[in-house]
């Protein structure tokens, strides 16, 4: 008997200890955020600087994020959504409409005019004529395009000339291009909305059925995620459509090999009409920490911290003095000329908003996505 | 004695480097009842696996019936065994595990077995009672036949063992002494010229043993087969065996008849290991005098030199218990215990224990005088290795 | 079975309520029901859920698992039958290592095992570069085909079918086989008839602990098949991932009941419970 009582003992002192120890809830910050999308070092900085705990939990789609903060299991105080899932949130009353007064550092021209421009169109696109802008703040934002193997002989040229055709189209293509598609429902669709030049947010049937034609007349040889982009680089998959900063991710990886700029053997075509996506930081309405993550936002707002988190993530920094930072680099450091160059030429700067492309994804009904889920499916089995 | 079946020459088994067999010659006759008696390690059981197929000799030959079969794998050889935890087959019934060796042969040994021309036969009879007019016999008529033929003497054997309606039970649903007469019908079903037995009543109780023994001895008498036999209990041997093999380290021992091996053992091994012996160094004074424990006694029907030192072999039962003024040999009981059938006496002569069965209780601390009659004492030659 | 051992096997049975049964009933309730992920607060009743049951894709997806599940349980029995026997009748001194070797891969992360599986099948990898420095150049690229998921699924399973058979073998009495050669019969014909039907038993266990991952997987389809091939274990993860769990949970029972079937018929076959050890 006295055996099972040391157990018993034992056992719940474990369980007390490791409760206590994540406790000290006054001074933790709870950030819900995506993977690889945060710079440590200036999380760090942060706790250092506030005397806090930055609990980061990580969550790899925005959907998981909706059922998190929905279910209210753990109250986040930060979390990262995209422009749609902003909308969806918002119109749910998950989130809490921030007090920009909080923000010094937060001005809307130090915003880039592209960003600015994808808030106009979430704005647009609201169906309920509500104002997104006062419940985020950009955190970073890119496009999508069509990562090409530069090796292919004649791909270059037919991408320049015939842009979104030429990726549905196969005789528009030099023969045995293998090819590509994003293995997601809502890009995959966009993707065929963006060649069409068709509205992003209307639910339509023939939209899925022109999109059924379109995958079925294509024949896609992958339907991957992040495994196309080492394809390409390798050499063993030849066009796909993926993030932007899936091939800065490959660039800047290829670039550390010591593999000279002009040999890289991939590139980026960027369409006319492409998807343009932002990721926002927004406070949730029951956050427990209220102030903290205020002062937390503000940090991340700092030019240099801004740029420090820029620099291990391959998406582009919203802010235009993080960005003329980046590219107004003069210096000997390899790396940093390497993104200098990179971000220049993929997220190129325009003062007139009108020139930057893509459009923000929205989010669609239930039987919307049960549809287009089918009509993928229904691709591939036949 | 008959025709001589088996023939091992010189045989020879390592394992390990250790001999198990050394250079065993032993010679067995047709329809007898052999058995190989010894203490466990003896290498009684490694000669019948010899025989049968599951070992090779690393020495000698294993001649059957003539011919050489050191290396003719277990398959080819008119030999069955039936083995010590029986080997049924669990996922068959009692039928099948009877029929299975059968069963699995070749077409042409089959037709061999059974006599082709009877088969015919029996077909065209079966035919001509039906009324079917065409006489002409196919190879589907053959095998049908084969089948039903098996199934008759897989029934016929069950039958032999005393478990007919038995047939169609499970194995785990028969008892211990039921596998035993199952493996057995199993065995003789295929009409052996050889039939080995391993050790196969050990597991049973003694009642039930006691009649397994009779009942072998009835089939083995029945079927004239070739019974080969390994056992440990010298009881089993004496009661089955027409002759025995008392074997020891891989060597034989004596080998003879049961009565012979117990009234005239030919070392002190078996003069232990078969019944009980009082043995006690003496000289064989001259011819049907010997002379032990300060006393000279009558003996006979041996030949040995004059003053050559013998050891004397006296069965307890063998001894007479009389007055103490007439005796040759005297003793103090040490212990007398009722053994059911007997006393066992142990009495202490001229500071040697001896065993004794009498019929009386005789009181311990009694000074008794002790007779031996001339037959029954035996004499064996004096081995220095002893 | 002690009193003492029931008490201490309470808290597992509480667990298995909490986190098997009672999430089975949870999802059991969604297929009636339209909800916004898994709240139930905003839930409606519906039937239009079994509509997807009609769906031709989710009716291919379904037959396309069900034909690689039996394919893979097929070629791995055949496989796993093969090399269990020889190392059963091999004269190894420690068989039980050659056995933990031949389990070792499954001691790595599944999903970089398929990775690298996949990466060998494509025409430009390590191994290639390697090779074409010195002068050999070869490639495959199945990488995409089914050949090369049931390759994966084959290479992935083939040790939980080894395991049973050659416990099983191991498990036969050894005078069985010398009983039968003694009664005549020859080693082929004594492998079919004795040691054969008495493996069986290990082979059926092997078949479930391969046919059901087989069958529910969705990794390896996923990554092997380049996304093009959809198995019944894809369509479930897509819905689950797009916040559908009404869809979801209904093709997963469909699964779930599949399984449990098998089970039971596993059962009815062989009642003393040996099978599932």
């Amino acid at each position: 008997m006295a055996k099972s009582k040391i157990i018993v003992l034992l056992f719940t002192l474990i369980i007390t200890i490791t409760l206590i120890s994540g406790c000290n809830s006054s001074n933790t910050l709870l950030l819900l955020n995506w993977g690889e999308y945060i710079n440590d070092e200036v999380v760090e900085k942060f706790e250092d600087k506030y005397n806090c705990v930055v609990n980061i939990s990580i969550a790899d789609s925005n959907e998981l994020f909706y059922s998190k903060i929905k279910s209210g299991t753990t109250v986040y105080d930060l979390v990262v959504p995209s422009d749609y899932m902003v909308q969806k949130m918002v119109e749910n009353n998950l989130l809490e409409k921030l007090d920009f007064s909080k923000l010094p550092n937060y001005s809307q021209d130090n915003l880039l005019p592209g960003v600015k421009r994808i808030s106009k169109l979430m704005n647009e696109s609201s169906r309920n004529e509500i104002d997104y802008t006062q419940y985020f703040v950009p955190y970073f934002w890119g496009t999508w395009g069509l990562m090409y193997n530069k090796n292919k002989q004649g791909l270059e040229d037919s991408l320049n000339q015939y842009g979104w055709q030429a990726y549905f189209d196969r005789s528009l293509l030099p023969s045995g291009t293998t090819v590509g598609m994003y293995n997601s429902i809502m890009h995959s669709y966009a993707a065929v909305m963006c060649s069409e030049n068709l509205p992003l947010n209307e639910e339509k049937d023939e939209y899925i059925s022109l999109c059924y034609d379109k995958f079925k007349a294509m024949h896609f040889d992958e339907w991957g995620t992040d495994t196309m982009k080492k394809s390409i680089a390798a050499g063993n998959l030849d066009l796909a459509f993926v993030w932007t900063g899936d091939c800065l991710d490959m660039l800047y990886s290829t670039l550390d090999d010591g593999t000279p700029i002009d040999e890289v053997s991939f590139d980026i075509y960027i369409p006319e009409k492409t998807i343009a996506f932002m990721d926002n930081l927004v406070m949730t309405k029951n956050a427990r920490h209220k102030d903290l993550a205020y002062q937390f936002i503000n940090f991340m707002l700092e030019t240099e911290n801004a740029k420090e988190n820029a620099s291990v993530v391959g998406y582009c920094t919203p802010y235009v003095s993080s960005y003329n930072a980046i590219v107004g680099y003069e210096g000997e450091e390899q790396w940093d000329n390497d993104w200098k160059y990179a971000v220049s030429k993929y997220y190129p700067y325009y003062e007139d908003e009108s020139l930057y492309k893509g459009t923000p994804l929205s989010f669609f009904s239930k039987k919307y996505m049960t549809d287009m889920t089918n009509m993928i499916n229904n691709v591939k089995t036949s | 004695m008959g025709k001589v079946i088996i023939e091992l020459q010189d045989i020879v088994k390592k394992f390990d480097g250790q001999v198990i067999v050394d250079h065993l010659n032993l010679t067995i006759y047709e329809n007898e009842f052999l058995t190989l008696l010894g203490p466990s390690g003896c290498g009684k059981t490694t000669t019948l696996r010899m025989i049968a197929g599951f070992e090779k000799p690393d020495e000698g030959n294993v001649i059957i019936n003539g011919k050489i079969f050191n290396n003719l794998p277990a398959y080819a050889r008119p030999i069955n065994t039936v083995f010590q935890k029986y080997a049924l087959f669990p996922h068959l019934n009692v039928l099948d595990n009877v029929a299975f060796g059968l069963r699995n042969r070749s077409f042409k040994f089959l037709l061999s077995f059974f006599n082709e021309e009877e088969l015919k036969k029996e077909i065209i009879q079966e035919k001509e009672q039906k009324g079917q007019n065409n006489k002409k016999i196919t190879k589907l008529d053959l095998h049908k036949k084969i089948n039903e033929k098996i199934i008759e003497e897989a029934k016929k054997s069950i039958e032999l063992v005393k478990l007919s309606g038995f047939e169609n039970r499970k194995i785990d649903q028969m008892s211990g002494g039921q596998q035993q007469r199952i493996a057995l019908a199993r065995a003789i079903v295929n009409r052996p010229q050889i039939l080995l037995l391993d050790e196969p009543l050990s597991a049973l109780d003694l009642k039930l043993r006691e009649n397994m023994q009779y009942e072998l001895k009835e089939i083995q008498r029945k079927l004239g087969i070739t019974f080969i036999f390994v056992t440990h209990d010298q009881q089993e041997a004496m009661t089955m065996s027409d002759r025995i093999v008392v074997m020891k380290d891989g060597t034989i021992q004596q080998l003879g008849t049961p009565k012979n091996i117990y009234n005239e053992p030919q070392n002190r091994f078996v003069a232990t290991f078969i019944g009980e012996s009082n043995i006690i160094r003496g000289t064989y004074l001259e011819k049907n005098k010997i002379s032990f424990m300060d006393a000279i006694f009558d003996c006979m029907g041996y030949t040995f030199n004059d003053n050559e030192p013998v050891d004397v072999v006296i069965r307890p039962e063998d001894f007479d218990i009389i007055p103490k003024e007439n005796a040759k040999l005297t003793g103090t009981v040490t212990s007398c215990i009722f053994r059911g059938v007997f006393y066992e006496i142990c009495a202490d002569v001229h500071e040697m224990e001896f065993v004794i069965h009498a019929y009386e209780e005789i009181e311990v601390g009694k000074v008794i005088g002790l007779n031996v009659d001339p037959y029954e004492i035996s004499l064996m030659k004096v081995n220095e290795n002893e | 079975m002690n009193d003492s051992y029931k008490k201490l096997a309470k808290p597992y049975e509480i667990w298995l309520y909490i986190f098997a049964l009672f999430p089975a009933l949870v999802m059991f309730a969604l297929i009636f029901l339209d909800t916004e992920g898994i709240n139930l607060s905003e839930a409606s009743l519906t039937f239009g859920n079994f509509s997807q049951l009609t769906e031709s894709s989710t009716i291919i997806a379904f037959v396309n698992s069900l034909k690689f599940a039996f394919l893979s349980t097929l070629i791995c029995a055949i496989l796993g039958y093969f090399v269990a026997y020889r190392l059963f009748r091999s004269k190894f001194k420690n068989k039980f290592l050659i056995l933990t070797i031949l389990i070792l891969p499954m001691w790595s992360n599944i999903l970089l095992r398929i990775e690298a599986l996949g990466n060998v099948m494509q025409p430009n990898n390590i191994i290639t570069d390697i090779l074409s420095k010195i002068g050999i150049h070869i490639g495959i690229d199945i990488k995409g085909t089914s050949v090369a998921v049931l390759i994966g699924l084959v290479f992935t399973y083939l040790p939980f079918m080894i395991l049973p058979i050659y416990t099983a073998l191991e498990k036969i009495d050894p005078s069985l086989e010398e009983a039968s050669l003694d009664l005549g019969v020859t080693h082929l014909k004594t492998f079919w008839k004795v040691i054969f039907p008495l493996s069986i038993k290990g082979i059926v266990t092997g078949s479930i602990m391969v046919f059901l991952p087989c069958l529910s997987g969705f990794a390896i389809p996923e990554i092997l098949g380049s996304g093009n091939i959809v198995l019944i274990g894809n369509v479930i993860d897509q819905f689950f991932r797009n916040m559908n769990y009404n869809i979801g949970a209904l093709l997963a029972l469909l699964i779930l009941i599949l399984i449990l079937g098998a089970i039971f018929l596993v059962q009815k076959v062989d009642k003393e419970g040996e099978t599932l050890l």
